[in-house]
């Protein structure tokens, strides 16, 4: 729908994960 | 001295091409403050560089202003995307580092990439940004290399200063930093700013140099290539940047003249330098130095 979006939609949410998981959606501190 | 007399003893090629080693080690020395100095390994500065150059194209294409101006605004804007990326990378470190900041660099290139209207799209941005007096490569070439010193002189003071060595210490262990009262994340979002901030500075002085900018510029490859100069110089040692970045874009344009697989050249270079000198070149020389005082 809007192509300038693009990137933005596959790699926002790649950054908002590890900004507010940063060890990864499933990841434990060892 | 060799630097100073350089225009007058070689063709105006390479001049552009000594015009454009200093450029990129700025580029080089910004990744290296933290990389080198913080322990933290980014893959965002491309962006970030190329925020500068495409912020400063598009001030002089459509808003005209002074060419100070323009490079000012430009710094800014990529001193504010630095500190964007700071904030939401300081929680992060190793290679969650390097993705979020290879992340955050992707979405500024598909900004740049679909964002036709402002940035051009992939026809990118044109603009006549050099005063009437740098026209020349020569007298381009000096304000350069006189900007650099000072650059270089900053850099080399920031980060032996307290702060600098502080980041070392967080480099070296931030648990321990932390329980001695520093505060880290603090430390880590300015250490991210004033890295950025020298970027931004790289990439405003390159839209000066090329004039013309494109989604290239912001793209990984760039973000990629700064930090390859800054490695094989030396992480942790500044200057290495200068030999890295002299060293790559010299291998880029000698050799692409003698044969097509110049990058398979380039990636043999990388291999070896892992191979024979992991501390890169300059920190090999202090360590053979240093070997020999001892």
């Amino acid at each position: 729908m809007f192509p300038e979006l693009a990137y933005f939609v596959i790699f926002g949410p790649m950054a908002l994960i590890l900004a507010f998981r940063p060890l990864g959606l499933f990841g434990r501190a060892a | 001295m060799g630097l100073a007399a350089m225009p007058y003893l070689l063709p105006n090629y390479y001049v552009s091409i000594a015009t454009q080693v200093l450029i990129f080690a700025v580029l080089a020395m910004s990744i290296d403050i933290l990389a080198g100095y913080t322990g933290r390994t980014p893959l965002g500065h491309g962006a970030i560089f190329g925020t500068a150059t495409y912020v400063t194209i598009y001030w002089a294409t459509t808003l005209g202003g002074s060419p100070w101006t323009r490079m000012l605004v430009g710094i800014a804007a990529a001193t504010t995307v630095a500190a964007i990326f700071a904030l939401l990378a300081i929680r992060t470190s190793g290679v969650y580092f390097l993705l979020l900041t290879l992340a955050l660099g992707m979405i500024v290139w598909g900004v740049c990439l679909r964002w036709t209207s402002v940035t051009g799209g992939e026809n990118g941005l044109r603009g006549a940004v050099r005063p009437a007096f740098l026209a020349t490569h020569a007298s381009f070439y000096y304000l350069v290399l006189g900007a650099v010193a000072v650059i270089t002189f900053v850099m080399w003071r920031f980060v032996n200063s307290p702060f600098g060595l502080t980041l070392r210490g967080i480099k070296d262990s931030e648990s321990r930093m932390r329980s001695l009262g520093y505060n880290v994340p603090l430390h880590l979002f300015l250490a991210f700013t004033v890295s950025g901030f020298f970027a931004g500075v790289a990439g405003a002085i390159y839209a000066m140099f090329n004039s013309f900018v494109s989604p290239s510029t912001v793209a990984l490859t760039q973000s990629v290539a700064g930090l390859l100069m800054a490695i094989t110089g030396g992480i942790g040692t500044l200057f290495g940047s200068f030999v890295g970045a002299a060293a790559i874009i010299s291998l880029e344009n000698f050799v692409s003249s003698y044969t097509e697989r110049w990058l398979s050249v380039l990636g043999l270079m990388f291999v070896l330098i892992m191979v024979f000198a992991p501390e890169g070149i300059v920190g090999r020389i202090r360590m053979i130095l240093d070997r020999r005082r001892g």
